[in-house]
C-alpha cells in the first residue's frame, strides 16, 4: 500500500479541521475549535486500482501566534491551501504558505480550497482575485465542509495527481 | 511510576512493545533533572495512545531523516509536535525529541499537560476574539456604507432647498412673504442640525472599535478654549457669562470630536440658562485621569430625568426643539477613549456634566 503524507494550510478558522473531520468522519460542527500543533488523521483511498493511505496533516492556522514550523511540511506529496471566502485576508495567508511549501518541499500537487461556500453571500474573496489566482497556474475550487460540497472531489484529486507518474 | 497492567491494557501494551521495538528503543521516562530513567512497564497514558502509535508509526518514520541528522550531531537538537491526538472524550497533546545518550538513539514522545491545554484555552480565546473583532469591522464597514447613502441622500435636497429659499430672499419679495422665507429658512437651519446631530450619532456608533485604538492626543484646555470662544457672542447676547479655566493636559482623543463633546454640553447650558447665570468649563487632572467639568448655576436637571440623560433621545423639558442626542453622542465618544461620563448637581444647585479621560503616557 501507497502512504501519501498531504498537509491543510492556512490562516486560522478557515475550517480545515472541520474539512478532514467531513471527508474522514463524515462529520461537521458549527463551533469553532482551535488547533494547537497538528492533528493526523488517515484515510485509505483506492486510486484507479491502487490503494493509499493518505496521511492527512491538520496543520494549526497561521497567525500572528503561530507559524508552522518546517519540520510539519517536509515530506508532504501534496497539500491543500485552505482560504475563508468569507475573510479576504485569508487569501494572503494562503499565498504565504504557498510560498513556504514551494521552498520547503518544491513543486507537488496543490489545490486552493476557497471554502464557506455555503455563505457565499458574505464573501469578501472577489472572483477577479480568484482568477488571478487561476491565471498563475493554481487550481482553485469551491468547497463547504458544512454542505459537504467538493470535500470528497478535493482529497480525490490530489491523490490521484499524487499518483500521476 | 506505579502502573497496574490490567488486563484490558495488556493488547495494547504488547503493540507498544511491538512499536517501540520497531524503533529500536525502549520506553523512558524523562525526569525533572533531565534524566531518562528506563521503565519496566510503559506508563498508563502511554499504553492508551498505543493504537494510535501504531496507526501512525508511518508519522513518526516521516520524520525519522530529521532525528537522524539530530542523532548525527548536523542540526541543534528539535522538539517536534504538538501532536494532538483525539482520544475517547478528549483530546491529549505530544511532543517527540530525538536525543543521544551515551551513544544510544532515543525517540522521548512526552505527554504535554495541563499547561498546555490551558495555553490551547488561552489561544482559543485569543482567536475566538480575533474572529469577533473581523465580524465587527465587516458590519462597520457595512454601516460606513450605509451612513455615506443617508448622508448624501438628506443632505443633497437640503442643500438645494437653502440655495433656493436664499435666492427667493434676494428677489425683493412682498413683506408678508419675507415672513413666510423666515420660517421656511429657520426650519431648514433646524433640519439640518438635526440630522447633522443623528449623524454625528451614527458616526460615533460606528468608529468606537476604532476610536478605542486611536493614538492621537488632544488637550482638554485648548478645546475648552476653542469652544469659548464659538459660543462668547451667543452667551453676550443672551446675559449669560462664561468661564475657561484649568491646565493644558494630553488625553488620549481626537481634540476636533472634543471640541464636539464640549460643544453640545455648553450648548446645552446656553438653552436653558437665564440672563444674569454663568456657565465654566473647568479642567483639571487626577493621578492618571483628565477631569473636565461644565457646570452652571442654572435650574439644574429634573432628579426624574438625570437617570436617562445619556441615553439616546432623552429631552428635558427644556428640549429647544433639539433630538436629544447630544449627550448620547457624548457618552459614546469619551468612552470610545476610555473615559467615563456622568451628571450631578453643581455646589450652586446647577447642572454640572463632568467626564474623564486617560492622560496620555
Amino acid at each position: 500500500m501507497v502512504s501519501k503524507k498531504i498537509c491543510l494550510l492556512g490562516s486560522f478558522a478557515v475550517g480545515k479541521t472541520s474539512l478532514v473531520s467531513r471527508y474522514v468522519k463524515s462529520l461537521f460542527s458549527e463551533e469553532y475549535h482551535t488547533t494547537l500543533g497538528v492533528k493526523v488523521d488517515k484515510k485509505e483511498v483506492d486510486v484507479q486500482g491502487t490503494t493509499v493511505k493518505l496521511m492527512i496533516w491538520d496543520i494549526a492556522g497561521k497567525d500572528e501566534f503561530f507559524d508552522p514550523p518546517i519540520s510539519f511540511l517536509k515530506g508532504s506529496s501534496g497539500y491543500l491551501l485552505v482560504v475563508d471566502g468569507t475573510r479576504g485576508g485569508t487569501l494572503d495567508v494562503a499565498q504565504t504558505l504557498h510560498q513556504t511549501m514551494l521552498e520547503t518541499v518544491g513543486k507537488v500537487p496543490f489545490i486552493v480550497l476557497v471554502n464557506k461556500s455555503d455563505l457565499v453571500e458574505e464573501w469578501e474573496v472577489r472572483d477577479d482575485q480568484l482568477e488571478a489566482l487561476r491565471q498563475t497556474g493554481s487550481r482553485v475550487l469551491m468547497t463547504s465542509a458544512k454542505t459537504g460540497e467538493n470535500v470528497e472531489a478535493v482529497f480525490s484529486q490530489l491523490a490521484e495527481e499524487m499518483l500521476a507518474p | 511510576m506505579t502502573h497496574r497492567r490490567s488486563s484490558e491494557l495488556a493488547d495494547d501494551v504488547h503493540l507498544l512493545e511491538a512499536t517501540l521495538g520497531l524503533l529500536n528503543s525502549v520506553p523512558m521516562e524523562l525526569e525533572n533533572d533531565g534524566t531518562l530513567v528506563p521503565l519496566t512497564e510503559p506508563p498508563e497514558w502511554l499504553c492508551a495512545l498505543t493504537p494510535w502509535c501504531l496507526d501512525n508509526f508511518a508519522l513518526i518514520e516521516s520524520v525519522l531523516p530529521d532525528f537522524e541528522d539530530v542523532w548525527a550531531g548536523k542540526v541543534e537538537p528539535m522538539t517536534f509536535g504538538p501532536w494532538e491526538h483525539e482520544m475517547a472524550d478528549e483530546s491529549v497533546f505530544l511532543e517527540v525529541r530525538p536525543l543521544l545518550c551515551n551513544g544510544c538513539r532515543v525517540i522521548v514522545l512526552s505527554h504535554l499537560g495541563e499547561e498546555y491545554r490551558r495555553q490551547e484555552d488561552r489561544m482559543q480565546r485569543a482567536r475566538e476574539n480575533l474572529l469577533v473583532h473581523d465580524a465587527l469591522r465587516r458590519e462597520i464597514e457595512k454601516k460606513e456604507f450605509l451612513l455615506h447613502t443617508i448622508v448624501h441622500d438628506l443632505i443633497q435636497p437640503l442643500t438645494t432647498l437653502k440655495g433656493v429659499l436664499d435666492f427667493l430672499g434676494l428677489q425683493g419679495l412682498p413683506e408678508g412673504s419675507q415672513e413666510l422665507l423666515q420660517i421656511g429658512s429657520r426650519a431648514t437651519q433646524r433640519q439640518e442640525t438635526m440630522i447633522t446631530q443623528i449623524l454625528e450619532v451614527f458616526e460615533a456608533e460606528i468608529n468606537t472599535l476604532n476610536e478605542r485604538q486611536t493614538q492621537d492626543t488632544a488637550d482638554p484646555k485648548a478645546a475648552a478654549q476653542t469652544v469659548t470662544t464659538q459660543f462668547r457672542p451667543a452667551f453676550l447676547a443672551k446675559g449669560v457669562e462664561l468661564f475657561c479655566q484649568g491646565e493644558s493636559l494630553r488625553v488620549r482623543g481626537d481634540e476636533q470630536k472634543l471640541e464636539r463633546v464640549l460643544s453640545n454640553l455648553v450648548d446645552n447650558g446656553l438653552r436653558v440658562l437665564d440672563p444674569g447665570k454663568s456657565l465654566t468649563i473647568r479642567v483639571s487632572s487626577e493621578q492618571d485621569w483628565a477631569q473636565i467639568e461644565v457646570f452652571d448655576d442654572g435650574p439644574g436637571v429634573e432628579p426624574e430625568f438625570s437617570r436617562h440623560l445619556f441615553k439616546g433621545m432623552a429631552k428635558g423639558r427644556q428640549g429647544g426643539g433639539k433630538i436629544g442626542l447630544g449627550l448620547y453622542f457624548c457618552k459614546l465618544t469619551v468612552e470610545a477613549w476610555g473615559g467615563q461620563i456622568a451628571y450631578r448637581t453643581s455646589e450652586t444647585g446647577g447642572a454640572c456634566f463632568f467626564f474623564r479621560l486617560p492622560l496620555a503616557a
